[in-house]
């Protein structure tokens, strides 16, 4: 499909908002939509027209239980984020001082500090893909007892790999895709619905390769609509994904 | 534009509710429930099948803008697009998982949602007068693209499921989709945004033909 033929991205864009598209659509559509200013003008307004279909049925009065459930959860999260919070590392993140240390040296243990090693991902780069192996096989087991959610990554109609989200840990294991290419990595992005896609981690894999720790999710899970793995040149996580290989839905069991 | 697709009447309350979750005062999260929550749950019903997931599907809605406002790409549209985007890809996710459990609605009762005569009681008028005006422009869609529309919008059937259903090309389903959205946006844009003529609304330039069936 050529960017000139926007009649074809136009129904990619379409499909994606009814989240009617199959897989391979879905990943074209996420390749192309972060580089297509027109696509995304014309998927905001058909955002916009598809809000108002909602209104096609009948609005129903929720039980006042589901109101009160709902800010009593709100404010219960905004009373914890303004406790005081331990004071923030400074971690070096140059390219040099990951070359030096250890990845599990930028792992940290709290929720709070959870989102720093995202941005330590998402700014820094590769992560070993092998380094934190010897934890993968349990991840398939903890997953079916937590009812995780997870995304099978499918190219072509043909699944190439799975998404495991385990609290907010991204694990990824990418049987079907062929060794990573010398030079460059597979960047895995996290999608939600109003947002353009999210960097992840840049890994580097092989089909043997077991599943393994990626990185953090960069929003809460609750956002997160599915997950692409594109190639990349190097082994930083860019702005967009520049050729993406396979995307699957997230679902929760 | 985008923003202006929103009526008038509620762009400075969208604005004001935008300003609110992004500094994280939950008065942001009652307002917008109290503004949307009957239609944010009649959509989730609609789709779901089933009050109690319709309720779950709610309360992961508000919870996940509540946790995303920060964040919100505006530019990717309005808050309230992304409240009804977000009922409606947590709804169609728990349709998929139902259909796991076999327990997944019939095309037909899909089919019946723009003729449903069902009212609710507490339901206000405004809303009813934007149901009434959503359904005339559904009802002047042709049948076959009004049908791939609420197949993948109120049933959470994947384009490919569709076109098994109604035994059509998959392209056929995709050009049908695109063109019946299309449809409603100029049918919905010509009562409420003016911005709609200036040509931003339509990416590839082109118009339906009056008439034209796909």
């Amino acid at each position: 499909m050529s960017n000139e033929d926007h009649e074809s991205w136009s129904e990619l864009v379409v499909a994606h908002l009814l989240d009617a598209a199959d897989d391979a659509d879905e990943a074209a559509y996420l390749e192309h939509i972060t580089a297509c200013g027109q696509c995304r003008e014309f998927e905001a307004a058909m955002s916009e027209t598809l809000a108002e279909v909602a209104f096609a049925v009948p609005g129903h009065q929720p039980p006042a239980a589901l109101r009160a459930s709902i800010i009593g959860a709100v404010e219960a999260e905004s009373a914890r984020s303004v406790v005081a919070l331990p004071r923030r590392p400074v971690i070096d993140v140059t390219d040099d001082a990951l070359a030096r240390a250890p990845v599990t040296s930028t792992r940290v243990r709290t929720p709070w500090l959870a989102a720093a090693a995202a941005v330590i991902v998402l700014a820094a780069g590769l992560v070993g893909w092998r380094v934190a192996a010897s934890e993968s096989p349990s991840v398939a087991a903890r997953c079916a007892r937590a009812h995780c959610a997870t995304a099978t990554l499918s190219e072509a109609g043909r699944s190439v790999g799975r998404v495991w989200v385990l609290d907010s840990t991204v694990y990824v294991q990418a049987s079907g895709l062929p060794a990573t290419p010398a030079g460059r990595s597979y960047v895995v992005w996290a999608t939600a619905t109003g947002h353009a896609p999210m960097g992840v981690a840049a890994v580097r894999t092989t089909p043997a390769a077991a599943p393994t720790k990626a990185g953090e999710l960069p929003q809460p899970v609750a956002l997160i609509s599915g997950f692409a793995v594109s190639v990349e040149p190097g082994a930083r996580v860019p702005a967009a994904p520049s050729h993406v290989l396979a995307a699957g839905a997230l679902v929760t069991a | 534009m985008a923003n202006s697709r929103v009526r008038a009447h509620e762009a400075p309350d969208d604005a004001a509710l935008a300003g609110l979750l992004a500094t994280r005062d939950p008065r942001g999260i009652e307002l917008l429930y109290d503004r949307h929550g009957s239609a944010v749950y009649g959509l989730a019903r609609r789709v779901v099948g089933d009050e109690q997931v319709a309720q779950d599907v709610v309360q992961e809605v508000f919870m996940a803008i509540w946790r995303g406002a920060a964040s919100y790409d505006g530019s990717r549209g309005t808050l309230t697009a992304w409240l009804y985007a977000l009922t409606h890809h947590k709804s169609v996710d728990a349709v998929r998982r139902a259909q796991r459990h076999a327990s997944r609605r019939a095309p037909e009762e899909v089919l019946a949602t723009h003729v449903d005569p069902v009212v609710s009681v507490e339901e206000h008028a405004i809303d009813a007068e934007r149901r009434d005006r959503v359904r005339a422009a559904l009802a002047q869609l042709p049948e076959p693209q009004r049908n791939a529309l609420l197949l993948a919008y109120f049933g959470g059937y994947s384009q490919s499921e569709i076109a098994q259903l109604t035994s059509t090309p998959l392209g056929t389903v995709k050009t049908r989709t695109l063109a019946a959205l299309r449809r409603l946006n100029g049918m919905l844009a010509d009562v409420h945004a003016p911005a709609a003529t200036d040509g931003s609304l339509r990416a590839d330039g082109s118009q339906p033909a009056e008439g034209e069936e796909v």
